[in-house]
């Protein structure tokens, strides 16, 4: 049994301890609480201390990860009392406390090391935030005079301290880009790029995501994306391509209050129109989704829509369980 | 923030990044999660009692080799060291000292971890931990929003970030990152674990 009693120290009930003083202290140094003096003496009494303090100090570190908002955004889960706080927070013009703190999410450990400490390194930005109900459009202007415009059912929070930094949480935005000292550092969970000055779309869906450069470029991981291009997120898949300005057209024609179907199926169409609707539409015919149309609506009209689909296909809608449910209407020569 | 060194930057970035790699190479070694890890602790903390670590090169490496040091330590203190143990820490060495894969990739892994982590948290500590770390807010703003006082705000984070930690090193609800090497150094450890029972 040589060593065991060694051994024992290290065993789960005393590596809990260690994992529960540290949190206890980092948490303390972080509110400002702790006698920093009474720290210093219990990091320096046993390497184990300092282990477990860097170890949850990494983890404290995550939890500020520009990317966490967006993925607990994703996942659903976030409580709604407490999302419905942080926007009243966000509203009542949060942005010029935002700027007034000069805190920095800091790049690497090279930059930050060469900067002259490691102050940044803990440190959350404080963030404004503004955000779309379904159907609403809302530009933001940005503190550095910079654009968002939010299209339905979006979020958006930003930071604009020694970076400029936004985050798209959910839905779609168009950002209009000034110069400024730095580069825009855009954010989300599935796509990241640093823009220069110029126009970018970026559209969020639960698989993929689009960001068009329409004027400008966006360097995207080791990738620059010049004007009249797109990037795609799928996965963990990027892929860039030539963006045709017909498409890109039709795709930024929600800034003005309208939306483009270009040959698109019905289904297509449908559950692009449902992103704006307070209830949904429903193809409740399989053989009517491939359908085909083109056109261009008002989004505030949905009416017309629907009167377009009856005029031009003879696909008719009716109100069901609270859904509109679009069916092909009875052959005109079938009742005789 | 003075109560923050460069080690703990260091570590952060350099190492305990590679953690999960950590715990599988020790998880490859030793007989169960619960030693791998208290090897994996054993490592860490050597690294804290280092002078000159900011001249090691490739530090996932070092500390690969460090937990191997210490199995092989161990390994003599017990009567009998059989070739089979030798044989297994020379090819887990091999194994897991090729380059570190695709580092963005474990990143966002753990990230995602970190993420459902957080929403497995009590909705108060999580409201506490959201509020201070996703939205920056001081913590006499993060009492005002929630209505308790700062103290209490001060104790829903520490709860919220032992139960974190706890819940990534697998301590809570076990993670099951070991399970896969497990089977596959099943012979190997049965050695060790008849030596064991015969000292």
């Amino acid at each position: 049994m040589r060593g065991d009693g060694q051994d024992g120290y290290y065993k789960e009930s005393s590596r809990d301890d260690l994992i529960d003083q540290a949190a206890a202290w980092l948490v303390a140094l972080d509110c400002g609480t702790a006698d920093e003096t009474a720290f210093e003496v219990w990091r320096n009494a046993d390497p184990r201390h300092a282990s477990a303090f860097a170890q949850a100090a990494a983890t404290w570190r995550r939890t500020a990860d520009p990317r966490v908002p967006g993925l607990l955004e994703t996942s659903g889960q976030t409580e709604l009392a407490a999302e419905h706080a942080y926007y009243e927070a966000g509203s009542r013009g949060a942005a010029s406390s935002a700027m007034s703190r000069r805190t920095a999410l800091s790049a690497g450990l090279a930059a930050m090391l060469a900067a002259g400490g490691v102050t940044a390194w803990l440190a959350v930005p404080q963030r404004a935030y503004a955000e779309t109900m379904v159907g609403e459009r809302r530009q933001i202007m940005l503190p550095d005079g910079s654009t968002a415009t939010l299209n339905t059912n979006s979020r958006i929070g930003w930071h604009f301290g020694s970076e400029r930094s936004i985050w798209l949480e959910r839905g779609e935005a168009l950002f209009d880009v000034r110069a400024g000292d730095s580069a825009l550092r855009l954010h989300s969970d599935a796509i990241g790029a640093e823009l220069t000055p110029g126009r970018f779309g970026l559209r969020l869906e639960p698989d993929t995501a689009r960001l068009m450069v329409l004027a400008g470029s966006a360097k995207v991981q080791s990738y620059t994306i010049g004007s009249g291009h797109v990037a795609v997120a799928r996965g963990s898949g990027l892929s860039i391509e030539p963006l045709d300005p017909q498409v890109a057209a039709d795709a930024t024609a929600w800034e003005g209050g309208r939306i483009v179907f270009n040959g698109m199926t019905l289904g297509q169409a449908v559950a692009e129109y449902n992103r704006y609707l307070p209830y949904s539409i429903v193809v409740a015919e399989p053989a009517i989704a491939s359908t085909r149309l083109g056109g261009e609506f008002r989004i505030s009209q949905p009416d017309d829509f629907l009167r377009s689909l009856e005029d031009g296909f003879g696909i008719q809608h009716r109100w069901h369980d609270g859904k509109i449910q679009l069916v092909s209407a009875p052959s005109p020569t079938g009742g005789g | 923030m003075a109560w923050l060194r460069d080690i703990d930057v260091w570590f952060a970035d350099h190492v305990f990044l590679h953690r999960d790699r950590h715990r599988r190479y020790a998880a490859s070694i030793v007989r169960n999660a619960d030693d791998a890890e208290e090897l994996v602790q054993e490592a860490y903390a050597r690294l804290f009692a280092l002078d000159n670590w900011r001249s090691i090169a490739n530090p996932h490496a070092f500390t690969v080799r460090i937990i191997r040091n210490l199995a092989i330590e161990k390994a003599r203190r017990a009567d009998v060291v059989r070739i089979g143990d030798a044989a297994l820490l020379h090819r887990a060495e091999i194994a897991d000292e090729q380059p570190t894969p695709d580092v963005v990739a474990a990143d966002r892994s753990e990230l995602d971890r970190v993420v459902s982590a957080m929403q497995e948290l009590p909705p108060r500590m999580r409201e506490a931990l959201y509020l201070r770390r996703v939205e920056g807010l001081p913590p006499p703003q993060v009492a005002e929003k929630m209505n308790i006082s700062v103290s209490t705000v001060e104790t829903h984070l520490v709860k919220g970030l032992r139960l974190l930690i706890r819940r990534l090193a697998g301590r809570d609800g076990q993670n099951g990152a070991e399970n896969s090497v497990q089977c596959e150094a099943t012979d190997k450890t049965d050695t060790i674990r008849n030596r064991r029972e015969t000292t």
